[in-house]
């Protein structure tokens, strides 16, 4: 097993803020540690923590695959219909020579909370079987990457704002797939909310060291 | 039980594992460690500086152009903010204002004070320089809705001379002086704000 440094328990951490060692014990579940002199959450030890971010990163998934499929926006004004679904959003930006833009909000809005929740839900359930190897920590770094440039929340307050925008000039109707990437945003949000870095690296730690005992 | 910070060791900040500080990378998940010396100053200066120019263009040209039975009228961010506000929607131009010129000003201010302090140490207290951080981290990637705002309109709004909405090049100035605060954000290093002259001194 790859240990922490010598002499020291694997409950210990670094605040990654003020870099204060800290012994976080027996972290109860549904506690969390603060570090106790810059006052950074250190680790929130969360209920069933990998079954919640097993079925918040798979009902995100569904939702995110289901919000590509139906109308997301209806619009009608002085005669004139247009519906739009997410993916065109994409395509009309190509179409008008705004392949910067349009490859940036493909990525942000759909690419990247794509492989962000795929490797998430798949290290949560990896543990949650019991089973972890060097792939695991391959995951946990691509999580740990992704996560900071994840911005579908703000695309989803953008799409908010636009509509008020154009509310006076045009008749709005919401489709179906609107809703679902609502519902995407929301899981989303409650799967990141379980993920802690130092739990989950401490779990991959302590199950192969496990394996390798067992071995 | 806690104990005083050991110049020895090292944090990884994806598996949180504690190791010394003699390792490159990780001992459990391979990532790369960040030594203490806090932060790469000329990255982060580099990177403030390129957001900085983009901020010109951003501001001074056309974030989006409407055609409208037959005329165009081109819109700057600060204009959109001003017709909205004429137009009363208060709680949109609010947002706008917000998220696209005063959160970004705000955060030059605060990263060249961040990156400063970890020049000039104890000018600002570590608890004050932690909290500037965070706040800094968490708007950081919310002055992307004007970008997405003005995407989706475009993507929306083809209706051929009755009205059609096109992105203007602030549209993309704008978007890559976020991403380039985030990026200039991320290099700089809260643990240095906690590390005093001394603490580098025994290091050494």
């Amino acid at each position: 097993m790859v240990s922490s440094a010598p002499s020291l328990p694997d409950t210990c951490l670094l605040c990654h803020e003020c870099d204060l060692l800290v012994d976080l014990g027996r972290l109860i579940e549904g506690r969390r540690a603060e570090c106790p002199r810059c006052g950074c959450v250190l680790s929130y030890r969360r209920r069933n923590a990998n079954v919640r971010i097993l079925v918040f990163s798979c009902s995100a998934l569904i939702c995110l695959g289901a919000s590509t499929v139906f109308d997301f926006i209806q619009l009608s004004a002085a005669g004139i219909d247009r519906d739009l679904t997410l993916p065109q959003t994409m395509s009309v930006l190509f179409a008008l020579h705004e392949w910067a833009l349009a490859a940036f909000m493909g990525v942000v809005v759909i690419g990247l909370p794509l492989a962000f929740l795929a490797a998430l839900g798949l290290l949560a359930f990896s543990l949650e079987a019991g089973r972890a190897g060097a792939y695991s920590f391959v995951l946990l770094r691509f999580v740990t990457f992704l996560r900071v440039w994840n911005m579908a929340e703000i695309f989803f307050l953008g799409i908010l704002v636009a509509m008020v925008k154009i509310a006076g000039m045009a008749d709005v109707n919401l489709g179906a797939s609107f809703w679902f990437y609502a519902l995407f945003n929301l899981f989303l949000i409650l799967s990141l909310v379980h993920v802690d870095q130092y739990q989950l690296g401490l779990g991959i730690r302590r199950l192969l060291a496990e394996q390798e005992q067992a071995a | 039980m806690k104990a005083p910070d050991c110049h020895d060791l090292l944090g990884c900040r994806v598996c949180g594992l504690v190791q010394e500080a003699a390792h490159a990378s990780c001992a459990s998940c391979g990532a790369a460690l960040h030594p203490r010396a806090g932060g790469n100053l000329q990255r982060c200066a580099s990177l403030w500086l390129t957001a900085l120019i983009l901020y010109v263009p951003a501001n001074r040209l056309p974030i989006m152009s409407t055609t409208q039975l037959g005329g165009t009228t081109y819109a700057t961010i600060t204009g959109g903010v001003a017709l909205l506000w004429e137009h009363h929607s208060y709680l949109i131009a609010g947002i706008i204002f917000i998220a696209s010129v005063l959160v970004p000003l705000a955060k030059f201010a605060a990263i060249a004070a961040l990156a400063l302090c970890q020049r000039y140490r104890g000018w600002l207290s570590p608890a004050a320089a932690t909290t500037v951080y965070r706040l800094t981290e968490f708007v950081g990637r919310w002055s992307m809705v004007d970008v997405f705002v003005v995407g989706f309109l475009a993507a929306l709004i083809q209706m051929g001379n009755l009205m059609s909405i096109v992105p203007g090049p602030a549209a993309l100035a704008f978007g890559g002086m976020v991403l380039f605060t985030m990026l200039a954000a991320h290099s700089l290093d809260p643990r240095a704000f906690w590390t005093t002259t001394e603490d580098l001194g025994e290091a050494e």
